[in-house]
């Protein structure tokens, strides 16, 4: 099971309002796509999912598997199975890939833990990914380029095996050799896992890997407009600028967007 | 592999090979020191423990001949020690040196005067301060071509604090000289710790980097780790860690003594 469900959420940093009431539900292997123009919220969002302690939530709900997670640390609500591939992975010069990882596994499995597993394991998907072999005893993302880093990231949720999957702009910064390479990474997890995703992306490209389910355009902290795959070309082909249009097409399909009208 | 122990003020065990004079000065009527010095004449690696267990003091001094190479490990632990080192460096010699200190309180004086041309120095400094910590470097670039590469990493627990004044001098005349000079300090206390990083340099042709940080480990450091699942004490733990195994250019054996002083504290 794999069930997100975020009810009345208003998160703010700073004293600034990042999201508004905010409303959002993902069932068992869905795969929702957040789109959005700069500023509107959909980072903050994956963050706030995550834990992050930098933004504060002033009233709502977040459920995973119909357990409130709001007041869960960070790590407890990775091992509940969420995970969050970043869209500027943080650097960390002074630990090294292999060393976080077999600390991440080792942190969740205890006893179960294999290191003979856990090498043969890093070596395979790291080959998948077309990554350097010293990869894993480089520093997190310490002087990748911004390929390896989304790679690294990719590599990570093949690691910790997650049923809920974030990604947001796990896209940007990729070449399309890379592009190709990291979306079918992510579509073989899901075939062979089934987990819920949400997907931040600025662009349909990433979303000709990864086939959403859902659609939605956020703008000014909630979501205005759901849809299917179509609410992407409509996107691609009109942009954000005509929200009124946007909200008539597609706005129906949400019911705090009815209610927004 | 060169070795001695020092406990206290005094050699308690030595081992060394003939690329190295090794005299040992008992404290007169004209130094109120015991000394050690050592003379290299060619390509060397010196283990050098220190134990203490009682409030010492010692001068050590180090002369580095033409060409040769000193590769030296330091590893100090015990009471209070205030030490002060003078390294001279000849033509085209070098000093490479790695300390891990865990002692509770240190003053230490480190003098290297690069005399030779193509002369360099290189250190790589950990300590785990538990109490006041001072140290004072001063590197003099007395020859053209001359090159001195000092990284500090320090951690600062319990009573600790750590004050470290840096201090990199090229004069006229000495030309294409390199310094580089890197501290960085994690707090985990209140108390006050300084790196202060002084470059005087008259010499327009050379090169001088240096960065300073104090601080704690970054949020967005601590939250990524724990975004994989790792919780926080054990995120911090292997921040501190790894800042402490950090750019080592060490043996296998010297590696499993750092990371014996490290898990006295991090597990």
């Amino acid at each position: 099971m794999a069930n997100l469900k975020i009810v009345n959420l208003t998160v703010s940093i700073d004293g600034n309002t990042i999201l508004d009431d905010f409303n959002l539900e993902i069932n068992e292997g869905e795969i929702h796509a957040i789109m959005g123009p700069n500023g509107t919220g959909k980072s903050t969002l994956s963050k706030v999912i995550m834990g992050d302690p930098k933004y504060k939530v002033l009233s709502g709900e977040i459920y995973f598997d119909d357990i409130k997670i709001n007041d869960l640390s960070v790590d407890k609500r990775s091992n509940l199975g969420i995970f969050l591939g970043m869209q500027s992975p943080t650097e960390i010069d002074c630990v090294t890939n292999a060393d976080f990882l077999r600390t991440a596994l080792h942190s969740r499995d205890k006893e179960k833990f294999s290191l003979f597993s856990f090498v043969k394991n890093m070596n395979s998907v790291s080959e998948n990914l077309k990554m350097q072999k010293d990869m894993a005893n480089r520093a997190v993302n310490q002087g990748f380029s911004g390929g390896e880093k989304k790679k690294n990231e990719v590599l990570q949720m093949y690691m910790l095996k997650p049923k809920f999957i974030l990604l947001d702009e796990i896209d940007s910064g990729l070449d399309v050799d890379s592009l190709n390479v990291v979306g079918n990474s992510i579509m073989d997890y899901y075939k062979d896992h089934k987990p819920s995703m949400l997907v931040i992306t600025h662009y349909s490209r990433l979303l000709n890997y990864v086939k959403p389910d859902f659609v939605h355009v956020m703008n000014e902290g909630k979501i205005v407009a759901s849809g299917d795959h179509t609410l992407v070309d409509y996107i691609e082909e009109h942009g954000y600028t005509n929200d009124k249009r946007l909200k008539e097409k597609f706005g129906c399909y949400l019911k705090e967007a009815l209610n927004n009208e | 592999m060169n070795k001695i122990v020092i406990h206290n003020d005094e050699i308690k065990k030595s081992k060394i090979s003939e690329g190295i004079k090794l005299d040992f000065i008992l404290k007169n009527e004209f130094f109120s020191i015991n000394s050690i010095k050592f003379n290299i004449y060619e390509d060397v690696e010196l283990e050098i423990d220190y134990e203490s267990d009682s409030e010492s003091r010692l001068d050590l001094f180090f002369h580095v001949h033409k060409g040769a190479s000193l590769k030296l490990f330091e590893r100090r632990e015990g009471k209070f020690v205030k030490v002060q080192y003078k390294y001279y460096v000849d033509e085209a010699a070098n000093v490479s040196s790695t300390k891990i200190y865990d002692a509770s309180g240190s003053n230490e004086l480190c003098i290297v005067n690069l005399n030779g041309f193509k002369a360099s120095f290189d250190m790589n400094f950990k300590t785990i301060a538990t109490d006041e910590e001072k140290y004072t470097m001063l590197i003099n670039h007395n020859a053209s071509k001359t090159c001195s590469n000092l990284n500090i990493s320090g951690i600062n627990i319990d009573e600790g604090s750590i004050n470290v004044n840096l201090n990199g001098v090229i004069l006229k005349g000495k030309e294409e000289c390199m310094i580089n000079q890197n501290g960085r300090i994690i707090t985990f206390n209140e108390n006050d710790c300084i790196i202060k990083p002084n470059l005087i340099i008259e010499e327009d042709t050379s090169i001088a980097n240096h960065a300073a940080s104090i601080g704690s480990f970054s949020d967005d450091e601590v939250f990524y780790l724990m975004s994989r699942g790792i919780d926080y004490e054990t995120s911090i733990n292997l921040l501190t860690k790894g800042f402490l195994m950090k750019n080592l250019n060490v043996t296998k054996s010297q590696e499993k003594a750092i990371k014996k002083v490290i898990s006295n504290y991090w597990g």
